[in-house]
């Protein structure tokens, strides 16, 4: 088995839907498995306990006490919660059949989300206008 | 701002309602903005277990941004991997049964 120095260089991941892969290369030149140097497979090393750490965009968690709070509980930054006001209010105007007001406050939810900052550590582009 | 905060500005306009469904309207939002915003990061880490390849990735995933393995040769830290991206390096291909060709 190669050693654990430097494991970006022999390691790698892919994915599907719902699931993720992580091999290994084979740097094994004499492996009596059949290996051909170079390719990939799973890792054959000892079990490591918290070996893999993986960073997502997520969805939030599902709010289901009416107690804790959006931002610190639940991730939401704070100047979200207008946002979500404006969406409940929504919709519960379009259960009410009041559409006109229920649109009103919706197209403030979308102009809140669309207007709003993606991530702090985000690439911000020139926008270059199309002449 | 809590759930309860939001009930109270709605039923004060709109008169009393049902706190189960300000819940699920408050979760339905939540499920509009991270769909469209993405901007929710959390890391979770998994075991890396000998012969496994595949590895269930959290139900709450929109997609993955990096993945590190723990470098335990020295002083335990993550490094960074790359992405596979020439899959016919693969050994024996893609067994696709969660766990390894060599085990």
């Amino acid at each position: 088995m190669a050693t654990r120095d430097k494991p970006n260089s022999y390691f790698a991941w892919y994915n599907d839907d719902d699931r993720l892969a992580i091999v290994e290369k084979q740097l094994d030149t004499t492996s009596s498995k059949g290996i051909t140097s170079g390719e990939y497979d799973s890792f054959y090393g000892t079990t490591v306990t918290d070996g893999i750490r993986m960073t997502i965009h997520s969805k939030y968690e599902d709010v289901t006490v009416i107690t804790t709070a959006l931002d610190t509980t639940h991730g939401l930054d704070s100047s979200m919660h207008s946002s979500v006001l404006d969406y409940v209010k929504s919709r519960v105007l379009e259960d009410m059949g009041q559409l006109e007001q229920a649109q009103f406050f919706r197209n403030r939810f979308e102009v809140s989300i669309s207007k709003k900052r993606t991530r702090r550590s985000g690439v911000r582009f020139l926008s270059v206008p199309k002449l | 701002m809590t759930v309860k905060d939001i009930i109270s500005q709605v039923e004060m306009v709109y008169g009393r309602q049902s706190h189960t469904y300000i819940m699920q309207l408050v979760n339905d939002a939540l499920l509009e903005i991270s769909s469209k915003k993405q901007h929710y990061t959390v890391s979770a880490t998994a075991d890396l277990i000998k012969g496994q390849r595949w590895y269930d990735l959290p139900t709450r995933t929109i997609d993955i941004i990096k993945v590190e393995i723990l470098d335990t040769s020295t002083n335990s830290r993550y490094h960074l991997i790359p992405k596979l991206v020439d899959y016919h390096s693969l050994l024996k291909g893609d067994p696709d049964t969660g766990t390894g060709d060599l085990s």
